[in-house]
C-alpha cells in the first residue's frame, strides 16, 4: 500500500533484472533531494581520497597515479554492484601493503613489469571475490573474527611506517628486507639521516596532525601535503637531496592488459587468495558498521560480487586492488549522502581534479608523503578494541596477538590464515565443550520448574546442555555424563534437559543410547525432556529412541519430574539427608535432624 | 449522504452523466473547481495544474517531482473540498484518492470509440482519423499518467465500484443505476466513513504543505495524530524534523506531528 491506500501492482518481470543489476534497486529512490546530497558528498569524498590515492599507491609500491586510477575506478563498479549504499571502496592502506610486501620480491616496485603483476594479482584477487559471491559463500566472512582484522590492521599500520621510514630519514636502503632487518639498517645508519628530509616529514606530519584535532571537518591530508611542499620549495629541498613524486600524467585512467601467462598466475595465486579474503573483510565489515547507522540490511554476498567485479574490471583500466575504505566512507556517510551514487559522483569530481592538479605533484615531496603515511599508519592501530579484546577473553588476546606478531615476522597472508585458524579452532573448542549446567527445583512458584542451582539430588542428577551434541561435542558430554557417578556402582538417574541443544547429529544420538544402556545396566536410567523436533526426529530416525527407551522421554520438565520420582529408589530416600523435591518424602527424625 | 466520483475519457459523456446526477440528487457537481481552488489556495498557475494532473510525467519530472507536487495540491484541494459532502465529481485523480472510503461511489465512465469520435469531428471540426488519433493518443496519456503517478492503469476496473459503458445504455439510464446504487446502504455516510475521509483531507493537506521541501513526503493521519515520512539521511535527522516540524506549522487541524527519516528504499 502507498499513500493513496492503492494495492502494489502485481510483481512484474523485473526482479531477475535486479538481481542481475542491483543498481535499479535503489534506482527509483532517486530524485532531485538525494541527487543534492549525493553530489555534495561525492565532491567532499573526491577532497579527502586525493591525498589518500596518492599515499596508498606509494605504500603499494606504485607510481601516485595509480593509487588515483584505483579511486576512480573501484568504487564505481563496487558501488553500483555492491550492496551497501554507503561504502566507499578503492586503494586502503591494508590491502596496499599486502600488494607491496606480496609483489616487491617478484619485481622492483614502481617498474612497468611490477605494475603488470600488481594489476594479475588484482584481477586474480577480483575474481576469486566474484566466485565466493556467486557460491553464496559471503556467511564465511563471518568466521574472520574481529580479533583477526584488529591484529591484522595493527600488525599492518607498524609496517606501513617502517616502510616509509626511509622516506622519512632520507635514508637509502635496499628492497626486500624483513621489519627487523629494516629497524637494525635504521639504527646503523642514524648519522647519515637527512635534516632536512627529516624537516620535510615532521612539518607535512605536524600540520596534518593539526588539522585531524583542531579543524577535523577541513581535507587536512591535502592542506598538510601542499604545506610539506611549501616548506621544500622555502629550504630549497632539491640542493638538499629531498626527492619528489615527480609529474603525474594528466589522464584518465588508461587501459590496461594483466599479465595472463601460466607461470604469473600459479606464482600470484595464493597471493591473490589472501588479497582477495582481506578486502572481503574490510568491505564487509565496514559495510556492516555503517549499516548499524543507516539501519541498512547488508548482502553479504552481493557485496563480494561488487567488490570482485570492481577489482576485475579495475584491473583493465590500471588501477590495482581495493577494498571498502572506513575514512572515505564514514566520511560519505556523515556528508549526507543517500544513495551510492555519491561514489559515482566523487568519482567524477577526482576524475576532474587529476585532470587539473596532476602537473602540482611535481612540487610534492616524498617525505612529506611519508609523513602523511605515518598519520595514517597511526590511526589503524585500534586502540580502543585492542583494549577491549585484551581485557575480555584470553583466547580472543591470543588470536589478536598470533595474527599481529604473524602480520609483522612473517608473510602477511600467512598472517591473515594463522589469525582464520586459530579463531576457528577456538570456535570449534567452545562448541565442542557446551556448558553443562546443574538444575534443581525452583523453590519459588513463579518461574520454571527448574533452575540453575548448585544442590542436587543424590538420585536424580538434572542436567542442561547448553549446545549443539556433535561429534565434536560428544567426548566431552559424554566424559560429563561418566564423571557424575563415576565411584558408585549403583549409577544415579539422569535428567537431560535439552532445550538448549538446537542439532543433535549421529554421533550425538548415539553417544546418548550408549548412555542409557550403561546406566540401566548399573540400575541407574537416563531420561530426556523438552528435546527440540530436530533432535527428536534424529533419536526417532536412528532407532535411539527404542534404546533409550519412548517412555524415558518427556515433553515437560513438570511431566519428566513427576514420571521419573516415583520410579527412582524410595527406600533409601527416606534416608535422604538433601531432600530437593517437594514430593520427596524423608522420615521425620531425619527431616527434623 | 454520499459522494460519487465519475472518472471519464474525452467525450465520453461522463460529464453529462454527473450533471444529471448531481441535479437528481440536488448535489454539487464539481470537476474545473478544484483546479481553480488549489490554484488560488497554493498560488500556481491553473495551467500548470491541469497538465500535472493530465499530461504523464517527462523524465525531467521524475527527477524534480514536479508533477508530483502538482498533485499533491490538487489532492488537498478535492479531499478538502470532499469534506462537504454531497458531492459529484467528475474529473481525472478522485478514485485514486478516495479508495478505502465507503461512502465514495466510484464510478468509470467509458464510451463507444466511434460515438466519442462523431462528438469530437463534430466539436473540433476534424477529419475522423484525426479526430481518432487525438482520442487515442489522448486516452494513452492519461493511462500513461496513472501508472507513472500511482502505478496503476485508470482503465483497471479494480478502481472502480461500477463500469458503466454508454453505447447501449444512454445517459439516462446511467444515472438511473447510479441513483439506484446510492440507495444501497453501503453506500450511506457513516461516522467512521467520514472520520477516514477527514484524516486523508488532513494528511493530504501535510503533504501539500511539505511536498516543495520534501517531493517524496508520505502523511497519515488519525485522530489530529499525524505521521510524516521524508526522505534523507540519518545523519540530518534533527535538521529535517526540525524543518518538517515548521513547515507543518501551518496546516490546521494537527495535535501531534511524528516525523519517520526514510534513509532508503531497496526493492526486490
Amino acid at each position: 500500500m502507498n499513500r493513496y491506500n492503492l494495492e502494489a501492482p502485481t510483481p512484474d518481470g523485473r526482479s531477475w533484472l535486479r538481481r542481475l543489476f542491483p543498481f535499479l534497486r535503489w534506482w527509483n529512490f532517486i530524485g532531485w533531494d538525494t541527487l543534492q546530497a549525493d553530489l555534495l558528498a561525492g565532491l567532499t569524498g573526491a577532497v579527502i581520497v586525493l591525498p589518500q590515492g596518492v599515499a596508498f599507491a606509494m605504500i603499494a609500491g606504485l607510481p601516485p597515479e595509480y593509487g588515483l586510477y584505483t579511486a576512480i575506478v573501484t568504487p564505481v563498479v563496487a558501488a553500483l554492484f555492491g550492496s551497501s549504499l554507503h561504502l566507499i571502496s578503492g586503494p586502503t592502506t591494508a590491502i596496499s601493503i599486502i600488494v607491496f610486501t606480496s609483489i616487491s620480491p617478484l619485481a622492483e616496485p614502481g617498474s612497468a613489469e611490477y605494475i603488470r603483476i600488481v594489476l594479475t594479482l588484482t584481477l586474480m584477487a577480483g575474481a576469486y571475490q566474484l566466485a565466493f559471491g556467486l557460491a553464496r559463500l559471503g556467511t564465511l566472512v563471518n568466521f574472520v573474527s574481529h580479533s583477526v582484522v584488529v591484529g591484522f590492521t595493527s600488525g599492518a599500520a607498524i609496517l606501513i611506517a617502517t616502510s616509509q621510514m626511509k622516506h622519512v630519514f632520507g635514508l637509502f636502503m635496499p628492497r626486500g628486507h624483513s621489519f627487523l632487518q629494516v629497524w637494525m639498517s635504521i639504527l646503523s645508519e642514524v648519522e647519515h639521516i637527512n635534516p632536512y628530509v627529516l624537516a620535510v616529514a615532521m612539518v607535512t606530519l605536524a600540520s596534518a596532525i593539526f588539522f585531524r584535532i583542531v579543524i577535523p571537518r577541513w581535507p587536512g591530508m591535502l592542506f598538510a601535503m601542499i604545506i610539506g611542499s611549501l616548506a621544500c620549495l622555502l629550504m630549497d629541498g632539491n640542493q638538499h637531496g629531498i626527492h619528489l613524486v615527480g609529474q603525474m600524467p594528466a589522464t584518465l585512467p588508461p587501459p590496461s592488459l594483466p599479465d595472463f601467462s601460466f607461470g604469473t598466475i600459479r606464482q600470484l595465486a595464493p597471493k591473490a587468495l589472501a588479497v582477495a579474503l582481506l578486502g572481503l573483510i574490510e568491505a564487509l565489515s565496514i559495510g556492516r558498521s555503517i549499516a548499524a547507522k543507516s539501519r541498512q540490511p547488508i548482502d553479504g554476498n552481493q557485496e563480494f560480487i561488487g567488490q570482485g567485479l570492481s577489482n576485475i574490471i579495475g584491473s583493465f583500466f590500471s588501477s590495482y586492488a581495493g577494498s571498502g575504505s572506513f575514512t572515505r566512507s564514514g566520511i560519505n556517510y556523515q556528508a549526507g549522502a543517500i544513495t551510492p551514487l555519491s561514489a559515482v559522483f566523487s568519482a567524477a569530481f577526482l576524475a576532474l581534479l587529476l585532470l587539473l592538479i596532476a602537473p602540482l605533484t611535481a612540487y610534492l615531496p616524498i617525505a612529506a608523503m611519508g609523513g602523511i603515511i605515518l598519520l595514517v599508519a597511526y590511526h589503524l592501530i585500534d586502540v580502543h578494541h585492542i583494549r577491549t579484546i585484551l581485557k575480555t577473553s584470553t583466547g580472543e588476546t591470543a588470536v589478536l596477538l598470533t595474527t599481529f606478531l604473524a602480520t609483522l615476522f612473517l608473510d602477511l597472508e600467512f598472517a591473515i590464515y594463522a589469525g582464520v585458524l586459530l579463531s576457528l579452532i577456538l570456535y570449534l573448542n567452545r562448541t565442542a565443550h557446551p556448558r553443562i549446567a546443574n538444575l534443581a527445583p525452583n523453590p519459588d512458584t513463579v518461574g520454571p520448574p527448574l533452575i540453575e542451582a548448585e544442590i542436587e539430588c543424590p538420585k536424580l542428577k538434572i542436567i542442561r546442555i547448553d549446545g549443539p551434541l556433535f561429534f565434536g561435542a560428544v567426548n566431552h558430554v559424554g566424559e560429563y555424563l561418566y564423571n557424575i557417578d563415576r565411584k558408585l556402582t549403583r549409577k544415579r538417574n539422569v535428567l537431560i534437559v535439552g532445550c538448549g541443544i538446537n542439532f543433535i547429529d549421529v554421533a550425538g544420538a548415539e553417544m546418548l543410547a550408549r548412555e542409557a544402556l550403561r546406566r540401566r545396566t548399573q540400575r541407574g536410567n537416563l531420561y530426556l525432556c523438552e528435546f527440540k523436533p530436530d533432535a527428536n526426529r534424529v533419536l526417532e530416525r536412528g532407532g535411539y529412541l527404542e534404546t533409550i527407551g519412548r517412555d524415558h522421554l518427556f515433553a515437560t520438565q513438570k511431566e519428566a519430574i513427576a514420571e521419573i520420582l516415583p520410579h527412582v529408589d524410595t527406600v533409601s530416600c527416606q534416608h535422604c539427608d538433601k531432600p530437593v523435591f517437594k514430593q520427596c518424602v524423608v522420615e521425620p527424625a531425619r527431616e527434623n535432624r | 449522504m454520499s459522494i460519487v466520483t465519475i472518472s471519464r475519457g474525452s467525450y465520453s459523456r461522463g460529464k453529462e452523466v454527473a450533471e444529471k446526477l448531481a441535479r437528481a440528487l440536488n448535489y454539487e457537481c464539481i470537476s474545473r473547481e478544484i483546479i481553480l481552488e488549489a490554484s488560488e489556495h497554493f498560488n500556481i498557475p491553473e495551467l500548470k495544474l491541469v497538465r500535472a494532473i493530465h499530461d504523464a510525467p517527462t523524465i525531467l519530472d521524475r527527477f524534480t517531482s514536479g508533477k508530483e507536487r502538482f498533485v499533491a495540491f490538487f489532492r488537498a484541494a478535492l479531499l478538502t473540498h470532499l469534506q462537504r459532502d454531497n458531492v459529484v465529481f467528475h474529473g481525472l485523480a478522485g478514485h485514486f484518492f478516495l479508495q478505502g472510503i465507503s461512502h465514495v461511489l466510484k464510478i468509470r465512465i467509458s464510451g463507444d470509440l466511434e460515438n466519442r469520435v462523431r462528438e469530437e469531428m463534430k466539436r473540433e471540426g476534424i477529419s475522423a482519423d484525426e479526430a481518432r488519433m487525438v482520442l487515442v493518443n489522448d486516452d494513452a496519456e492519461r493511462r500513461k499518467w496513472g501508472m507513472q503517478l500511482f502505478g496503476q492503469d485508470t482503465w483497471n476496473p479494480l478502481l472502480y465500484d461500477m463500469v458503466l459503458h454508454i453505447g447501449t445504455m444512454g445517459v439516462n439510464d446511467a444515472v438511473s443505476i447510479i441513483l439506484h446504487t446510492l440507495d444501497q446502504p453501503c453506500f450511506k455516510s457513516t461516522a467512521n466513513s467520514r472520520k477516514r475521509l477527514d484524516d486523508a483531507a488532513l494528511a493530504a493537506r501535510v503533504e501539500a504543505a511539505l511536498v516543495k521541501d520534501f517531493p517524496k513526503v508520505m502523511a497519515d493521519a488519525g485522530n489530529g495524530e499525524v505521521f510524516v515520512s521524508v526522505r534523507g539521511s540519518l545523519v540530518d535527522e534533527k535538521i529535517i524534523t526540525a524543518r518538517v516540524e515548521r513547515l507543518a506549522e501551518k496546516v490546521d487541524g494537527i495535535q501531534s506531528l511524528q516525523v519517520n527519516i526514510v534513509p532508503f528504499v531497496v526493492e526486490d
